[in-house]
């Protein structure tokens, strides 16, 4: 099937999707060597969210993100920085205050990237406010809120999608249904297991898509933008399953789907079968992907020797008056 | 000078401001209709675009608030009732408290939280009870990244809203809920109440230091006219702000009374009157030639109608207090 990308953009985001799996592989070799003291959420399975949403957006838009929507970080800030904020060295992004939990970019001419405070369910209404404030100067950038289906359950994104619907907000709900919000599987989270019926209820329009097929999965999104760009605001609720525990070290008794794990990473694996779908296609050959695998482990390797080299944050790279209060002298003591 | 209101010295604080900045908005319940307390009268429709009336979903519209104020808008984002704050407590504490650290000072949250505190058990009136009538101040003390503002008088609400506005932080605004209808001759001049030394002192004296806020004030001048009758003299002080609070202010006074009485309508236990007292036992313990007292509210729910002000402080809570410490 044609989906109407241009070849370049279909090697691109082929690029992106295997460099996602490779980053994650090596993620998760740095964590058992100590080097992350922070939670690491892998997004095996679901990488081509993260790569689908960051390329259907335009630099402009503004990304609202899970904390394993590592890929589209790594798009935005770039992977040194990213990776030296994730082992909360003063390199990263943030000085390694943030890790990729507490990331946040809101200069005009900076990556766009909006805070995650990290009170589940908070994101969504902040968001909001912000689409709203930006519509309001007469912007057209579109504000696009990436939430996992566990972070549904809370009232405040029923009372965003609400407000949202309103308002008609710039912006793209994308609800990542991973089934797992922590260690609860959906069928113990809600009685109806399409999250976006509930934004429906409020006045959204919505879309299901296969979270393991790049390409459908990147068509929704690109149609879902092009209607919050007209201040449509709409749902787009993919469907995946997470390979792996909550974060790396959680203990994993509490899964009793191991068998659909399997048959995921069998049948259901987003990079084979973005792969599957080059190689019919005669776009790439194994030598290709051969290539690109050593491209990108080389840079993931690169990235991570230059990342560990930084140094911890000091006491004066985190804590100073003017990081409290925008007028310091009304603040008080430290 | 004309009279003034607190309710309609709120409104023009926010219709002077949306005048200087457009991107000055009111995001709240019920503004359409003047907003639940009457505090934006006229707002809505002499500034249709500078308003959002929010369904009821304070948690959702506080968040709101701080993404809007994130993009540029100077959010004025009531609660009605402060009472309504724990709903918005995750908006307030976790969220505008907090963005500008996370983003290592390059955002701020212009935002002003307005909440109407406290009930009417202190006037003998009829309060509403313990989810509309309490006075949560100070659960935002122990928050750093918030400021807090206690104005009372209606000249004191203009000035201090307008500052608060105005600020590039996240402020709580607090006003008495139960005396909307205070009135004060206001001058007709422009001003605003810078929100640092903010202290006022309301009369000199030199026996007893009393540090009031809100509805205790007006009990405070009467206890102070009491107390003079009796030889006792009352410096009073309205701190007008909790938080950057005014400590110069207040330790001079201590220092030259030696003598401390705190007083507000929450319940004694775990209120900013302690934090006021450390920085005096901080500064000197030896200020003190007689032990300080808290007056407030009984440390209990509040009892809906007549019975709010049986656990409310009254004058002879004050007089007694002083009388005692003067011994």
């Amino acid at each position: 099937m044609d989906y109407g990308y241009s070849d370049k953009e279909l090697l691109d985001m082929y690029y992106e999707l295997k460099n996602a799996r490779i980053f994650t592989l090596k993620m998760e070799d740095a964590v058992y060597k100590g080097l992350i003291r922070s939670a690491f959420h892998t997004p095996y399975g679901q990488e081509a969210t993260g790569v689908a949403v960051i390329r259907a957006m335009k630099d402009s838009d503004w990304l609202g993100y899970t904390h394993r929507l590592q890929l589209a970080l790594i798009h935005r800030y770039g992977m040194q920085p990213f990776m030296a904020e994730v082992f909360g060295l003063r390199d990263g992004c943030l000085c390694g205050s943030a890790f990729d939990y507490h990331l946040g970019d809101l200069r005009e001419d900076g990556v766009r990237v909006l805070p995650m405070p990290g009170t589940l369910g908070s994101g969504p209404p902040v968001h909001a406010g912000f689409a709203w404030q930006r519509k309001r100067m007469g912007k057209d950038d579109v504000i696009v809120d990436v939430s996992g289906e566990g972070c549904c359950s809370e009232g405040t994104v029923y009372e965003t999608w609400n407000i949202a619907a309103l308002q008609k907000l710039p912006m793209l709900f994308v609800i990542e249904n991973n089934q797992w919000e922590m260690s609860v599987p959906i069928k113990r989270q809600t009685a109806n297991y399409n999250i976006c019926e509930k934004a429906g209820a409020c006045g959204l329009p919505y879309k299901i898509v296969d979270g393991t097929n790049i390409l459908e999965l990147r068509k929704a999104i690109d149609e879902g933008i092009a209607k919050a760009r007209k201040c449509e605001p709409n749902v787009v609720e993919i469907k995946n399953l997470r390979w792996g525990v909550h974060y790396l070290g959680m203990p994993g008794d509490y899964r009793d789907d191991l068998e659909l794990v399997e048959a995921a990473k069998r049948d259901k694996d987003p990079v084979k079968i973005y792969e599957k779908y080059l190689l019919d296609k005669g776009l790439i050959d194994q030598a290709y992907i051969d290539k690109v695998a050593a491209e990108c482990t080389a840079e993931v390797d690169r990235c991570l020797e230059a990342a560990a080299k930084s140094e911890k944050p000091t006491f004066d790279d985190i804590y100073r008056k003017e990081y409290i209060y925008a007028n310091p002298e009304t603040g008080g003591d430290l | 000078m004309r009279q003034l209101t607190v309710n309609f010295a709120i409104a023009e604080a926010v219709e002077k401001e949306i005048l200087l900045d457009k991107n000055v908005v009111v995001i709240g319940e019920d503004i359409y209709n003047g907003g639940g307390l009457g505090t934006y009268i006229g707002i809505a429709q002499k500034y249709p675009e500078n308003i959002i009336e929010m369904p009821i979903c304070e948690s959702g519209f506080s968040h709101f608030g701080n993404g809007a104020a994130l993009a540029g808008a100077r959010p004025i984002v009531d609660l009605m009732f402060s009472d309504f704050a724990t709903i918005a407590t995750d908006a307030i504490y976790n969220g505008a408290a907090k963005m500008r650290f996370c983003t290592l000072g390059e955002a701020s949250v212009p935002i002003t939280y307005v909440l109407g505190d406290g009930g009417m058990g202190t006037y003998d009136g009829v309060g509403s009870g313990c989810n509309h009538s309490q006075s949560v101040i100070s659960l935002f003390m122990n928050c750093p990244g918030l400021k807090v503002v206690v104005p009372h008088y209606p000249s004191d609400c203009l000035g201090l809203l307008r500052a608060s506005i105005r600020d590039n932080d996240p402020v709580l605004f607090f006003y008495h809920e139960g005396s909307l209808g205070l009135r004060e001759q206001v001058t007709e001049e422009d001003y605003i109440i810078p929100l640092t030394n903010a202290a006022k002192i309301r009369r000199e004296g030199k026996d007893i230091t009393i540090i009031a806020i809100q509805s205790m004030l007006p009990l405070a001048e009467k206890a102070a006219e009491e107390l003079a009758a009796k030889g006792i003299s009352v410096e009073l002080i309205d701190p007008r702000v909790l938080i950057p609070l005014d400590k110069k202010k207040i330790i001079e006074s201590v220092k030259k009374t030696g003598r401390l009485i705190i007083a507000h309508e929450a319940p004694t236990r775990g209120s900013f009157a302690g934090e006021i007292i450390r920085e005096i036992v901080e500064e000197d313990p030896g200020m003190l030639k007689a032990p300080a007292k808290v007056i407030g509210a009984m440390n209990s729910p509040i009892g809906s109608g007549f019975a709010e002000a049986y656990i409310m402080p009254h004058v002879k809570d004050f007089v007694e207090a002083a009388e005692k410490m003067c011994k």
